[in-house]
């Protein structure tokens, strides 16, 4: 028989402990049904986003931190986000990098391509391979900063064997609000076969100290945003010296418990709940006005300068465009910065004999679009200022297209009469 | 190995186990000495011999100095584990220095490291040889001893113990109790959430560039007034929650086998002295100070004058303790120099025989608002990169125009005045359940909601962890 004053206390020791255990057991099993793709998250439902796709494995790192398969394996189009064709006089290998504008679609209607697809075919004719005289590579990812478009760009010329020979690139000012990269790339950045590259950009980057700084951080051996004070630096040889069974560990609970394996997404929730309590609160919509402060615009242009003066000491042509803004007020840019930022950017481009587009009034009002009225995280009927439709696509592409076809076509024959490279 | 690592709570599941199976307290001693060996090991294998030739070097040094106890040996021993610490912990940056400018290659200047925890268990051994001075002194056995400076829960970051607190507790032949694990589970996981939840997201933001690191190591000039402000508070909490998180990781850790370390904070935002706030922050370091070197200071002369050098002298090397900077020495005579005034503002009052001004509640609050504006103030030369650096962020605290400016993005504003907030709430929450649980009825409640408060702790953990980061503390 059970002595009960001996089981009372026993029962009360373990209540807290094994309640716990169940209310994470629920939780547990709830977030194992959970379907969350980060790319999409928190976009317009109108919005149809090219996100990661299952494709075949690709090798080579590089390759793939350069790019990711956006397309399924069957479609045609896959061929713009597979690895760069091996270096040829006959083919010239472009990338295009961008934020989420470049690769996502509003109210997609049968026939739309993104502007980098448009590109792609006007520059190729059919545009199929293996003819294709301009290979041209989509590296686009979402909220892409300076930062990471600098990382984008020195692991296109990381592979000798498959080289990058010219980066467009698309450069929103709302992307100048933010420096750090994210730890993803962090990650491609320390690379064996980018850091040393990496390193030598840097050394091109003296005189632009707050810019270097970043790219120093990068490389350091912390976490990106981890910088301590000045004389403690050295400290940190804590992190990282049992990685390998750390690793193990985090992977083995990620496999067995969705609670684990879906970490990110559980943070992602919390984030996206943190931002729409914010802006209930604060008042803030998609056309409320996002300044961009003064410290962060001056480190961004010295990383795009130090980016575009290794491109050129690596005989890499590099294109810079300004992306379309929604010609609307109220709007998020403010003037000040659109006016700064067209002042700016193709100073420092002529400085580094790269090429700017100013495409900032190239997409009428018409084409772009509002939030649905029954968008479920606060934006109903709210103007989307990010993104646009198939036929503002088409437009952008056309442009392109037309203004940098002769330039394309002359750098691919200056790449057939070179000598080639080691 | 980190202390928020996985694998550090794995190795802690498999140390207790094995210290449980272990019936007496010599043979707990050895396991845990052996489990103390082997964390340092794993945190930075080359160290492990200096901790081991200092722990050696300390302990024989102890033995002659009980036996003759002089002061030539006494500060012969101070003066080798000066040394220790001067060679590792200052001589790498100035060898990083020497690297930055040229006069030594890039690859041999960047390959320094300090050893990790240098600082704190130097201190701990120096206060070993100081209390057998004393004749305050436990005579450790050599394993005892060994344990004492290694026991890997202080070994990388404290809280400094010292030897005769330490060690009869090693000593003791009984377990754990239910009481202890309970505790030190507690503790853990509070630390875990003040460390991963709160201090990181305080240090990068919620999403990388809105947070503290982003406001000091990226914005190059312009800042606002108000983003001084907020910086300047925002790194205190994150700088609290990181290490304070810290401590409470280590103690609930040290809880688990039965032991009690020091505490490290005790609310040290509800200060309303700059001197209470020294007895409530960092706790084992102020009180090491005060013990051992403020104390016999102060004593070597009677003057006034004297004692409040003594107190500028000891607060500069607090400041110094903490790297070969020059923000952390400024640091130091800041904080010295907010002691010596409330120290004379104090003296002032009790000679002049003033009575109280206004209600006592208002009085407070101002006492209050002026003891958390001057630590505050304190933190952005403590944070700072470079002097430069901190001279403009108070130049712009002075500047009328600079308080029409924001340099940094809304979320940093939003995180950093919900975690103030919440830590003042989670204060007032904590008075107010302790008054109340006077009523059976609420304690019954509290305990029966507590795994709802024990499960938002630990889903936020996880929640957390993959943006995770090494502590603040590691670096001193």
């Amino acid at each position: 028989m059970i002595d009960r004053s001996r089981l009372r206390p026993l029962l009360t020791a373990l209540y807290v402990p094994l309640v716990t255990f169940l209310l994470l057991a629920i939780v547990n099993i709830r977030v194992a049904g959970t379907r969350f793709n980060p790319w999409s998250a928190a976009q317009n439902p109108r919005l149809k986003i090219a996100s990661p796709v299952e494709g075949p494995p690709i090798k080579d790192p590089t390759a793939l931190a350069v790019i990711r398969p956006l397309f399924p394996p069957e479609s045609p189009l896959s061929v713009l986000t597979a690895p760069f064709p091996v270096n040829s006089p006959g083919a010239l290998s472009i990338l295009f990098v961008g934020n989420s504008q470049t690769i996502a679609t509003m109210d997609e209607q049968p026939g739309d391509q993104y502007a980098p697809v448009w590109l792609w075919k006007l520059l190729n004719g059919s545009g199929q391979e293996p003819t294709e005289s301009f290979a041209l590579r989509i590296g686009s990812e979402p909220n892409l900063t300076m930062s990471e478009l600098l990382i984008k760009s020195v692991l296109g010329i990381s592979d000798s064997r498959r080289r990058m020979d010219v980066l467009v690139a698309a450069v929103m000012p709302d992307e100048f609000r933010w420096v750090d990269p994210r730890e993803d790339f962090v990650s491609r950045a320390r690379f064996s076969s980018v850091a040393p590259l990496m390193r030598d950009l840097l050394d091109g980057m003296e005189d632009l100290p707050a810019g270097a700084r970043v790219v120093r951080d990068i490389l350091g051996s912390g976490a990106p945003d981890q910088v301590g004070p000045p004389g403690a630096r050295q400290a940190p040889a804590v992190a990282g010296q049992d990685r390998t069974l750390e690793d193990r560990l985090q992977s083995a609970l990620d496999a067995s418990l969705p609670l684990f394996g879906e970490r990110a997404v559980l943070y992602g929730r919390a984030t996206l709940g943190f931002h729409e309590a914010r802006n209930l609160v604060f008042g803030v919509h998609t056309s409320s006005r996002r300044p961009i402060p003064d410290g962060m615009y001056a480190v961004n242009l010295q990383i795009v300068e130090g980016m575009l003066r290794y491109l050129r000491a690596q005989g890499v042509h590099a294109v810079i465009y300004l992306t379309p803004i929604r010609p609307i007020e109220p709007n998020p840019t403010d003037p000040s910065d659109l006016a700064r930022f067209r002042r700016d950017m193709p100073a420092l481009c002529a400085r580094c004999g790269a090429i700017c587009l100013d495409y900032s009034r190239l997409v009428p009002e018409e084409m772009w679009t509002n939030y649905p009225d029954s968008d479920v995280s606060g934006k109903g009927g709210e103007r989307d200022f990010s993104h646009f439709t198939g036929r503002g696509h088409q437009r952008l592409g056309e442009r392109l297209a037309k203004d940098l076809r002769a330039d394309f076509r002359r750098w691919l024959e200056d790449k057939g009469s070179a000598p080639r490279r080691p | 190995m980190s202390l928020q690592s996985v694998s550090y709570l794995l190795f802690l599941v498999l140390v207790w186990a094995a210290a449980m199976l272990l019936r007496t307290a010599r043979s707990r001693q050895v396991a845990l000495l052996a489990a103390s060996y082997l964390f340092y090991w794993l945190c930075g294998a080359k160290f492990a011999f200096l901790l081991l030739g200092s722990s050696l070097f300390n302990y024989y040094w102890g033995k002659l100095l009980r036996r003759k106890p002089v002061g030539s040996l006494l500060w012969g021993g101070l003066l080798v584990n000066l040394a220790i610490l001067a060679g590792f912990k200052y001589a790498p940056p100035a060898l990083a220095f020497l690297g930055s400018i040229g006069a030594l290659p890039w690859q041999v200047a960047s390959s320094i490291l300090a050893p990790v925890g240098v600082s704190f268990f130097t201190f701990q051994a120096m206060s070993y040889l100081l209390d057998v001075y004393r004749e305050r002194d436990v005579d450790p056995s050599l394993p005892e001893f060994l344990l004492y400076i290694a026991f890997w829960p202080t070994i990388l970051s404290g809280p400094i113990c010292r030897a005769f607190e330490l060690i009869p507790q090693f000593r003791s032949e009984s377990r754990p109790s239910l009481d202890d694990v309970s505790a030190g589970c507690h503790r853990i996981l509070l630390g875990l959430f003040m460390k991963v939840v709160v201090a990181d997201t305080m240090a990068r933001g919620l999403q990388v560039g809105e947070g503290v690191n982003f406001g000091f190591d990226r914005v190059t000039g312009g800042w606002g007034a108000v983003d001084v402000v907020f910086l300047a508070v925002g790194f205190g909490f994150q700088l609290f929650f990181d290490f304070a998180g810290y401590s409470n990781i280590a103690i609930g850790s040290a809880r688990l086998f039965g032991f009690r370390l020091r505490e490290n904070f005790d609310r040290p935002y509800l200060s309303r002295t700059v001197s209470e706030f020294w007895t409530k922050w960092h706790m084992s370091l102020s009180f090491w100070i005060r013990d051992y070197l403020f104390m016999p200071l102060a004593m070597l002369r009677t003057s006034l004058a004297w004692r409040n050098l003594a107190l500028v002298i000891s607060m500069t090397l607090f400041g110094l303790w903490h790297g070969a900077a020059s923000t952390f020495v400024l640091w130091g005579v800041l904080q010295g120099l907010f002691l010596v005034a409330h120290r004379q503002f104090q003296k002032y009052r009790g000679g002049r025989g003033a009575t109280a001004w206004g209600p006592g509640a208002v009085r407070a609050c101002v006492s209050w608002a002026l003891t958390f504006g001057a630590i505050s103030l304190g933190w952005i030369m403590f944070r700072a990169n470079s002097l430069g650096q901190a001279w403009a962020m108070y130049r712009a605290l002075f500047t009328p125009s600079a308080y029409r400016t924001l340099a940094l993005r809304p979320n940093f504003y939003v995180v950093v005045i919900l975690c103030v907030a919440g830590y003042f709430l989670f204060e007032a929450a904590r008075v107010l359940v302790r008054s109340a649980s006077r009523l059976g009825a609420v304690r019954r409640f509290v305990w029966l909601a507590s795994p709802v408060y024990y499960a938002v702790l630990i889903l936020a953990v996880i929640a957390w962890s993959k943006q995770a980061s090494t502590f603040v503390y590691l670096q001193f």
